[in-house]
């Protein structure tokens, strides 16, 4: 038996903020630590600041997901102060967060995952040619197409947003934006010119309509095979060569999932509390553990820090929760190897256990029974994870399957706005209070919770769908989704572990944009050129 | 290859990228100390006021729609902070023949952008289209503490940069920022710096004092309801007329006048001093 320790740093394209380290015994991957190296220290950031403060800082933790950040810390000042949203209001919120996660879709598949399709591992492949032609980066076909297209949901949002990325404009009691018929024109144009030319053409070969009617894993299996275009377009492409590869064998993860929902009812979130939310959601919320569903409750969140860099003695809630970093070196003398907090759930029956974050929780949060007339009810992701098991095929289908289910909702809420109606209710500013707000970013459960004293934040908790599926093990030495998933990975070339990075990127987390990267070697080089002589 | 000629024309989506002279983009995250002197600068710039040929692009820290951004400009300016050991302050401007290379494709991530990445990714997207004229401004930070605010070497340089941009690539058409009294006692505003100033077409009028000459100052109001003065258009092209007889004093300083914006009082300066052309007909009569 050979047994190997490899430090694979970093994760190809990202510079050096999430370190992955695995132990692979006869080619498989035996265990696995995901060491986030970036202290973040937002929540000391907000500590003290005016309770508004979240609204400015929050989008800037990334340069991805602002939008999100945004989102949801709205809600939880809208849930602090009681305030009253207009129905416009939640239409145009829901609109501008759904179409951050349309830009994501197609720009992390071509730019971030598929892209190591074209590895060399996958020559032997009868399907590589064409995965060389398509996905190849910058030169290949579907590749240029996904990205340069991938730009124009995003177009809509800096409508609505005034600005894309970092825009503030969601405030307590609505938005500041009032949009006229001829931004609507344009956002629905838009908007059409991205489907017409990259959902329908190029990734589904079909109507939205044809692949909304899929149900279960045999009719997406038959709705490859049912004519040329849907068995040559980029999806059924897709389908054929994760079977033909494997990728549908391994980075299963923990098999529990965790959504806590996103956007709302216009009506039913009129005056959003916490305990009013998980009815009021589209996109609903819930927890799949041990192949049961049960309700999300935020009370059940809490964080472990046992094996991150911070002191702590027991998991908290994020409303009491900490942010007290410890020097790293005298952390990895009590077995602490990560920045990154161990974010549990507390599952009715199981205890505090690591759930997945992302697209495929939202999607089996979907499958639950109980949905009510305005909420998604969508039994194919459950039926796949019941016939194939989860794994990196399955995680990657579950992401593209909500372009087309998020733009129908984008058209929907567009056509109902009321351009003559009230796009924000001045709030009451309450001295104190404790607020959640939670939204699904691209890439998952991204959740605020507030609490405000004295007019001023008391503590801000920040917890990112990163940190649930990149978290280090917690007190049960349990590890995280993230390290679970690699568990298992088939390494055919040690020197080239291609299997790691697709496990890893098919969570999408997002490290790296917390930091704005330099390159010291570049700026060297640049120094000859100083223009006010201070060197 | 036919396939990547077209890459610029996916984006053409029937409504043509709105055209600039100059697009300014400030890149960095207001978080982590002097690392947001970018957006802040960017943010000093919307806050003084640009001509109207120019946008301006907080970019954060989003890196590939900065390319994206560069769509339909005819110049570009990119500020970005910078860490190579120089001393704090320090302004490198990277000449355009440098910028002509900026590296292979290789190796880009959403998640870790910077800007000859864009610059890379940019002329990969837009091909033809890219803008040719391109500078780069870079200021060395001098700490990255999350949640600082700018250093004051940082400050000093990101001012040095405005001035630098104010004056080379700020001279297109601008804002007309002249006001004329006429000799019934009105004043008349030009469209665009009437527009730029007085979205509700309504201000207040006040006459400071200043040793060598006074000033009107015009305070911008949200509606007429507030009190104040309403800004009557005047002819089609939207030219704006308010009757100011009643505050300055009778002899009335008729001709044109410069104007200038005053940012800590949020004002509309007209300086009333005694034009050049009167001063030399005192001089030669």
């Amino acid at each position: 038996m050979t047994s190997v320790d490899m430090f694979v740093s970093p994760l190809g394209r990202v510079e050096g903020d999430l370190d992955v380290r695995v132990t692979i015994t006869d080619g498989v991957v035996t265990s696995a630590w995901t060491e986030a190296a970036m202290f973040r220290g937002f929540e000391i950031i907000l500590q003290g600041k005016d309770p508004q403060a979240g609204l400015i800082v929050t989008p800037r933790i990334c340069g991805i997901c602002g939008g999100s950040h945004l989102y949801k810390a709205c809600y939880a000042l809208d849930t602090a102060w009681a305030t009253h949203v207009p129905h416009n209001a939640t239409l145009i919120r829901n609109i501008a967060q759904a179409c951050e996660t349309l830009q994501s879709i197609p720009r992390y598949f071509y730019a971030l995952f598929a892209v190591d399709l074209v590895n060399k591992n996958y020559a032997k492949s009868p399907l590589y040619e064409e995965a060389v032609r398509r996905f190849a980066p910058y030169v290949g076909t579907a590749y240029q197409k996904g990205v340069v297209l991938s730009n124009k949901p995003v177009e809509v949002y800096a409508i609505f947003g005034g600005q894309w990325p970092h825009s503030s404009f969601m405030v307590p009691g609505g938005v500041m934006s009032a949009p006229s018929l001829a931004d609507v024109t344009r956002a629905t144009a838009i908007l059409h010119h991205w489907k017409d030319n990259w959902l329908e053409k190029e990734w589904l070969g079909c109507s939205i309509e044809r692949w909304m009617e899929i149900q279960s894993w045999e009719d997406m299996q038959a709705w490859v095979n049912e004519n040329e275009s849907q068995y040559n377009s980029d999806c059924g492409f897709f389908i054929r060569f994760c079977l033909d590869v494997g990728l549908d064998a391994y980075g299963g993860g923990v098999g529990n999932y965790l959504a806590t929902g996103t956007y709302f009812d216009p009506e039913l979130y009129e005056n959003p509390t916490v305990e009013g939310r998980n009815p009021a959601l589209i996109n609903r919320s819930g927890v799949y553990a041990d192949g049961k569903f049960s309700e999300f409750d935020h009370l059940r969140v809490a964080e472990d820090v046992t094996h991150s860099f911070y002191e702590g003695t027991r998991p908290l809630h994020p409303w009491e929760g900490e942010t007290k970093p410890i020097d790293p070196a005298v952390g990895r003398g009590q077995g602490k190897y990560s920045w990154a907090k161990s974010p549990r759930y507390d599952v009715p029956g199981l205890g505090h256990v690591p759930l997945e974050a992302g697209p495929l929780a939202r999607r089996i949060a979907a499958a639950a029974p109980g949905a009510a007339e305005h909420q998604d009810s969508d039994p194919l992701f459950l039926d796949m994870l019941q016939k194939k098991g989860p794994s990196v095929f399955v995680r990657q289908m579950a992401r593209m399957h909500e372009a087309p289910k998020y733009f129908q909702w984008v058209m929907d809420w567009i056509s109902q706005l009321d351009l003559q109606g009230s796009f924000y209710t001045k709030p009451q500013e309450l001295v104190s209070g404790k607020g959640f707000g939670s939204t699904e970013a691209a890439r998952g459960s991204l959740s605020d919770w507030i609490v405000i004293e004295d007019g001023k934040i008391a503590n801000y908790q920040v917890v990112t769908p990163t940190a649930w599926n990149i978290g280090p093990r917690d007190s049960q030495e349990v590890l995280g989704p993230i390290e679970q998933a690699l568990v298992g990975s088939p390494i055919v070339d040690q020197d080239d572990p291609v299997e790691l990075g697709h496990v890893a990127r098919s969570f999408d987390s997002c490290l790296v944009c917390t930091v704005h990267a330099y390159d010291g070697k570049t700026g060297r080089q640049l120094s000859k050129f100083v223009v006010n002589g201070m060197v | 290859m036919a396939a990547d000629t077209q890459r610029h024309t996916l984006l053409d989506d029937g409504f043509p990228p709105t055209p600039c002279d100059v697009l300014v983009v400030g890149c960095g995250n207001i978080l982590r100390g002097d690392d947001a002197v970018g957006p802040v600068l960017i943010r000093r710039l919307w806050e003084d006021g640009v001509p109207a040929d120019v946008r301006i692009v907080d970019g954060g820290t989003a890196g590939m729609d900065v390319a994206f951004q560069m769509r339909g400009a005819q110049r570009v300016v990119v500020v970005d902070a910078s860490s190579t050991g120089a001393s704090p302050g320090t302004v490198y401007r990277v000449p355009g023949e440098e910028l002509a290379d900026t590296g292979p494709l290789d190796g880009l991530h959403t998640h870790s952008f910077r800007w000859d990445h864009a610059l890379t990714f940019a002329r990969w997207l837009l091909g033809p289209d890219c803008p040719t004229d391109i500078t780069v401004f870079l200021i060395e930070v001098a700490e990255l503490t999350p949640g600082a605010e700018l250093s004051t070497e940082v400050r000093a340089a990101m001012e040095q940069v405005i001035e630098i941009i104010r004056n080379e690539f700020f001279d297109g058409p601008g804002i007309d920022d002249h006001v004329e009294v006429t000799d019934s006692g009105h004043l008349r505003i030009p469209a665009a710096l009437a527009a730029a100033r007085f979205p509700a077409d309504a201000c207040g009028l006040g006459l400071v004092e200043r040793q060598s000459h006074p000033e009107l100052h015009m305070i911008p109001l949200q509606g007429p309801a507030n009190g104040g003065q309403l800004l009557k258009q005047r002819n089609l092209a939207g030219d704006r007329v308010i009757l100011v007889r009643e505050t300055l004093s009778d002899d009335l300083p008729v001709g044109n006048h410069r104007t200038r914006w005053d940012q800590t009082l949020g004002v509309l300066v007209v300086d009333l001093a005694p034009r050049e052309l009167d001063r030399d007909d005192r001089q030669s009569g």
